[in-house]
């Protein structure tokens, strides 16, 4: 549907397209299904690039053609243009990047001036970096209507499925569909324990009620 | 009519194409087309014709409105009647749909009027002209409706290339006639189908907050349009918004307060109360029951300072909220734990009762609250305990909904801290031992289902900071129990986690030696459980020898063995690398307790633990050894130096190991993990045994300078960097520091002779300018003379636009630093070197700064280059004007007009004469703004101050 005239598959695909600020980390979470990489170069995407992927469900095979649209240039690009036949979207930010954040507002409503009344994830990539600056707890914005939230990291494959899952069941109207068959995934490049994360988190909170020693790597003062 | 072709069969092939290099040609000629003057003629022209298909119009409206958006300075004087003629057809023809192309006009006229102050739009500007419209032409109202509800979004749009006057204009002149577009949409609510148009436009007018009055608002019609609304079935999603505008509307200092708008709260919350109901119905539908959710913690998190009052009629709002803190969806129930985090912050904190005046009234007042809510928080404790509890298909668990799990947990964590804040640590802790009690007596006694008691001592674990140290009741039971637990992995892994949590309690506790021994058993079965117990077991091992170092230094050899056992994996262990550092900083500071002779002894033997595998490595070929192979034993001397506060024995040890290290330095010095983890270590090494140090520093340095000439390791900046901060100002170093900072400093002003070798080596960049900063700080008198500080500033010309944020801060720090000398080092001579240096180059400086305000750094980074240049501007005051005077000089008055430049300039004058960094930060954001609003205005200011090309500089001393 995304590509009307490229339907060499014989199962439902969909359009799904992939919006944020630049260097959120969309390309990343695309390529990381592809090519099972985990890139870390970071080379701007300049206007779009689209790729399939596929996910096997117990209903069958499906396929999200991802239009992976530029976030960096404010001026470059056509934008809301990619944007049409869009069935359903993914919304980037980096929980280390207020500002990313701060911006997913504009970035939803630019694709609903296109895309009415669809799907959409919101994601805040980049949990496995240690300085978060934006914390689970302020994120509010999907508390919308049609809209999740999920944590991800694409570096360590934490939660990649989940929005492809949440987006396939809105659009097959079933919430019991589920994935079969996990889709080959590189190994991921650090294991990063979300949990493990968090315990360091709760550490942090009790080692800010003693005083500090004078260890910080990297502070020069 | 080509150009009209070109664009259908581009669009064509961007959107069917199956060949890849076909569609991305097509984008590009369809993005190169966007940019050009033709395409305001060829979009409005298919816009226009009839036999253009929806993705010629979509496109086409897009385009258009992305010109109106940025490129509407392009267009001659006089072309804007024939425009807004145009769109406003279009919006007609449109207004049936498709409603994608109706969207795209209406931002375009919007966009419009942002540009076009109402004076010159004329018929009374946009709403008036609306307004007449829609009178005369009925049949189009929904178009003009689309426009109505777009004006005030497109008022904060960045992406419309108005100057920033312009845009607050704009702001203003909507905001004066809100009125008039109220009734606007209020008379549009008579045409049933545009109800939820309606209701989008309002809520979009209440996004401009302008302070409409509680009681105005509290009887309109769109309000009661809105309310009635919302016991729809299905939710209407547009009244949801406007409730929702509604009550952030009543809460914002804006609109007067709270006080202000209560007529509009007590219409507005009992009717959102009375959804509570559906929050039961499990037949509702799942994003209705979140709107309803949506709508509570709304309420609650914008009258948390009137509930926190305890007054009774809000109380009804906790109630609320406490059922839907019970609803069994997490996603659900969540969405109220920012409310009683706040809850818990305006019934603890202090400012919450500043108004009381003395300290006893505050007290009482503080206690009558708490008491009021104290019932609230302790329905909470259960209401979030049970969701902690492991499912019992946990082994079917995937390892995402494993995480999922414990991200749940971390969640409920932070809440029952919140219920321990207001109930009282002791008190939270004797509610959820009760719980303990009662769930064992209910799986009989012997923990046959470890589950219920796992998820409590979970809950334990994640009040102990709040619980006293030496509470006397529970915790010693608590303890007890721990030591007769099945040997259950999770359970363990709970168990071990708590001990660390409590380990300051287990110091304070008067059985506290005879309890350790035990304890610390518990955390050996832990370390041999499991990886993730082991990790647990390690971690609550360090707080453990933290915090009972006293009582632990006597049994050192026992420890000793402990940790031999889980460095090498012996005894069944499980301890991982990562992990095995919590035992290194453990031992370390027991070691740190024991007097120095003693400590002496212990070290030496840390050591030899950490040196002999490295030994052994050096005998086999070091260079085909993997780097994690060496760093897990470095990483350990790393922790050892920083953790054991004796400087003479750090010091003795480096120097024993000196050998070693040096045989690492340069069998791989072109590896940077190894060299990393060494000059880590060494970094600690300096750090604790400061001047003991001397004997090895010499040749830890030689090594540096030598090898950082060939590998370019940052590292070898960064260890440099803590020698400086050390040694700096010691005389009988002075020779051989100067000889460091010359050859570092002269090696990487040759690495870095443009933007581009910058570019590439940010993390050199950035180790070099910290480098940098601190030499001015520690050894002025080694630095400013040299032959290598002028040579340093050219380089850090080159450098000041790198995109790389740290590398990009460093260098803009490092010139500030300079600026700023007068702060750190007072002394006439250096003033005179650095002004020498300075002056000649302050013009180019300050028009590369200027240029980085103007875009040639992202916007994000204003507030770092804007302190240089304040920096700059202080300590050469009209000097500096004047450079910056001629750098504006050069900007095209298209671009930034005579009155803009002159406020800049204004602005940088006044601080000159001492005003203060807040009256520049207004006005530099201005120019930004100015400079950055379009492609072709950011292009041609770029252009004229040529940030890059100044860096032309004599080649660097070497």
């Amino acid at each position: 549907m995304a590509l009307p005239n490229q339907q060499t598959v014989d199962y439902p695909s969909f359009k799904l397209v992939i919006v944020g600020d630049g260097g959120t980390g969309k390309t990343t979470f695309v390529k990381r299904h592809l090519t099972g990489e985990f890139e870390k170069k970071y080379e701007p995407t300049i206007g779009v690039e689209v790729h399939p992927l596929d996910f096997f469900t117990n209903c069958g095979k499906i396929r999200f053609y991802c239009w992976d649209t530029a976030g960096q240039e404010k001026f470059g690009g056509l934008r809301d243009g990619y944007y049409i036949h869009g069935q359903c979207a993914i919304i980037m930010f980096d929980v280390t990047a207020r500002l990313t954040y701060k911006n997913v507002p504009t970035w939803h409503r630019d694709l609903c001036r296109v895309c009415e009344n669809i799907p959409i994830v919101l994601c805040g990539n980049k949990v496995d970096v240690k300085n978060r600056q934006v914390k689970a707890k302020q994120v509010t914005f999907h508390r919308k209507k049609n809209l999740q939230y999920y944590e991800i990291s694409a570096k360590s494959n934490y939660n990649f499925e989940k929005p492809f899952l949440y987006l396939a069941r809105k659009l097959a109207g079933d919430q019991n569909l589920h994935f079969v068959e996990t889709p080959a995934l590189a190994p991921p490049e650090v294991h990063i324990d979300i949990a493990d994360q968090q315990k360091n988190e709760a550490e942090l909170l009790q080692a800010a009620a003693q005083p500090l020693p004078d260890d910080d790597d990297d502070i020069f003062e | 009519m080509e150009h009209q072709n070109a664009v259908k069969e581009a669009l064509n092939a961007l959107y069917h194409h199956p060949d890849d290099t076909v569609r991305v040609h097509a984008d590009r000629w369809l993005q190169n087309f966007q940019g050009t003057l033709d395409a305001w003629q060829v979009a409005d022209n298919l816009l226009h014709d009839s036999s253009s298909n929806l993705e010629t119009l979509i496109f086409c409206s897009q385009t258009l409105r992305s010109k109106v958006q940025r490129d509407f300075e392009e267009l001659p004087p006089g072309a804007f009647q024939k425009l807004r003629q145009s769109l406003t057809t279009l919006l007609k023809k449109f207004h049936k749909g498709p409603p994608k192309v109706r969207t795209q006009i209406s931002i375009a006229v919007a966009a419009l009027a942002v540009h076009v102050p109402a004076a010159d739009w004329g018929d009374g500007g946009i709403i008036s002209w609306l307004r007449d419209e829609m009178h005369m032409h009925p049949e189009y109202v929904p178009g003009f409706l689309e426009l109505l509800t777009v004006l005030p979004e497109e008022t904060f749009n960045y992406k419309i290339a108005a100057r920033p006057d312009r845009r607050r204009q704009f702001e203003k002149e909507l905001t004066s006639q809100m009125e008039a577009a109220l009734s606007i949409l209020s008379a549009c609510l008579k045409i049933s189908e545009l109800k939820e148009q309606v209701l989008e436009a309002f809520a979009s007018w209440l996004r401009l907050r302008h302070g409409i009055p509680g009681t105005v608002l509290a009887c309109h019609p769109l309000v009661h349009a809105a309310l009635s609304s919302l016991n729809c079935d299905p939710l209407s999603e547009a009244s949801v918004n406007v409730i929702s505008e509604l009550i952030h509307h009543t809460a914002s200092p804006s609109s007067g307060g709270i006080s202000a708008q209560t007529p509009l709260i007590q219409v507005i919350v009992p009717q959102i109360l009375s959804l509570q109901a559906h929050l039961r119905d499990s037949s509702k539908d799942e994003e209705d029951v979140k709107a309803i959710g949506r709508l509570f913690a709304d309420v609650g998190d914008s009258y948390v300072e009137l509930i926190a009052t305890g007054s009774d009629e809000p109380m009804v709002i906790v109630h609320a909220l406490l059922e839907v803190t019970a609803h069994p969806e997490f996603d659900i129930a969540s969405m109220t734990f920012n409310f009683w985090h706040s809850l818990q912050l305006m019934l603890t904190k202090r400012e919450s009762y500043s108004s009381l005046g003395s300290e006893a009234s505050i007290e009482v007042e503080r206690n009558r609250r708490l008491h009021i809510f104290q019932p609230a928080y302790q329905s909470l404790v259960s209401l979030v305990g049970f969701r902690v509890q492991y499912p019992e298909d946990y082994q079917g668990l995937s390892y995402e909904d494993l995480k999922e799990f414990k991200q749940t947990r971390y969640a409920v964590a932070d809440v029952l801290i919140d219920a321990a804040l207001i109930l009282g640590g002791d008190t939270t802790l004797k509610i959820l031992y009760m719980k303990l009690l009662e769930a064992n007596a209910q799986t009989g006694n012997n923990f046959q289902d470890w589950r219920p008691a796992e998820a409590i001592l979970f809950c334990i674990w994640a009040i102990s900071n709040y619980v006293s140290v030496v509470e006397a009741e529970v915790m010693p039971q608590v303890m007890a129990l721990l030591q007769n637990l099945p040997q259950q992995a999770q359970l363990l892994q709970t168990a071990c986690l708590l001990v660390g949590a409590y380990s300051k309690w287990l110091n304070a506790a008067p059985a506290s030696v005879s309890i350790l021994p035990s304890i610390i058993r518990i955390l050996m079965s832990g370390m041999g459980t499991s990886e993730d117990c082991a990790a647990a077991a390690a971690l609550a091992f360090r707080h453990t020898c933290d915090d009972c170092r006293k009582n632990l230094c006597g049994y050192f050899e026992d420890l000793f063995n402990i940790y031999c056992m889980a460095i090498n994996g012996g005894g069944g262990y499980k301890v991982s690398a990562e992990d095995s550092l919590n035992l290194v900083e453990a031992l370390g500071m027991v070691v740190t307790e024991l007097p120095l002779d003693q400590a002496k002894g212990a070290l030496e033997k840390l050591c030899f633990s950490a040196a002999s595998p490295l030994e052994e490595a050096a005998k086999e070929d070091l260079e085909k050894k993997h780097a994690r192979e060496l760093t897990v034993h470095i990483d350990r001397f790393a922790f050892l130096f920083r953790y054991v506060n004796h400087p003479e024995a750090v010091a003795a040890e480096i120097n024993k190991h000196w050998a070693i290290f040096r045989v690492i330095f340069d069998a791989r010095p072109w590896d940077m993990r190894t060299m990393e983890s060494l000059c880590r270590a060494c970094k600690y090494a300096v750090r604790t045994s400061g001047r003991y140090i001397i004997d090895t520093i010499g040749e830890m340095l030689e090594k540096i300078q030598f090898h950082y000439q060939q590998h370019h390791q940052p590292c070898f900046l960064y260890l440099s960097s803590e020698v400086i901060k050390i040694f700096g100002s010691d005389p009988s170093c002075a020779v051989y520091l100067k000889n460091l900072i010359e050859t570092l400093f002269a090696h990487t002003t040759c690495l870095m002779t443009s933007i581009k070798e910058v570019t590439a080596r940010p993390d050199i960049a950035d180790d070099c300018f910290l480098l940098a900063s601190r030499c001015l700080r520690y050894c002025p008198h080694l630095f400013i003379p040299s032959p290598i500080f002028p040579a340093l500033v050219n380089c850090a010309m080159i450098g000041i636009t790198v995109q790389h944020r740290e590398a990009c801060h460093s260098i803009l720090t490092f010139l500030t630093d300079i600026f700023d000398l007068e702060k750190s080092v007072n002394e006439e001579q250096f003033v005179r070197i650095r002004d020498n240096i300075i002056i000649p180059r302050g013009a180019t400086i300050t028009r590369i700064l200027i240029a980085s305000l103007a875009g040639a750094l992202p916007s994000s980074r204003l507030d770092t280059v804007t302190y240089s240049l304040l920096a700059l501007t202080r300590t050469y005051r009209l000097q500096a004007v004047s450079w910056a005077k001629e750098s504006v000089s050069l900007i095209p008055r298209t671009a930034l007009t005579e009155t803009e430049s002159t406020k800049f300039l204004q602005a940088l004058s006044d601080i000159a004469y001492g005003a203060d960094v807040n009256s520049l930060i207004g006005q530099v954001e201005e120019l930004s703004d100015v400079c950055r609003r379009n492609r072709t205005v950011q292009e041609l200011v770029q252009a004229a101050l040529k940030p890059l090309e100044l860096n032309l500089v004599t080649a660097p001393v070497s």
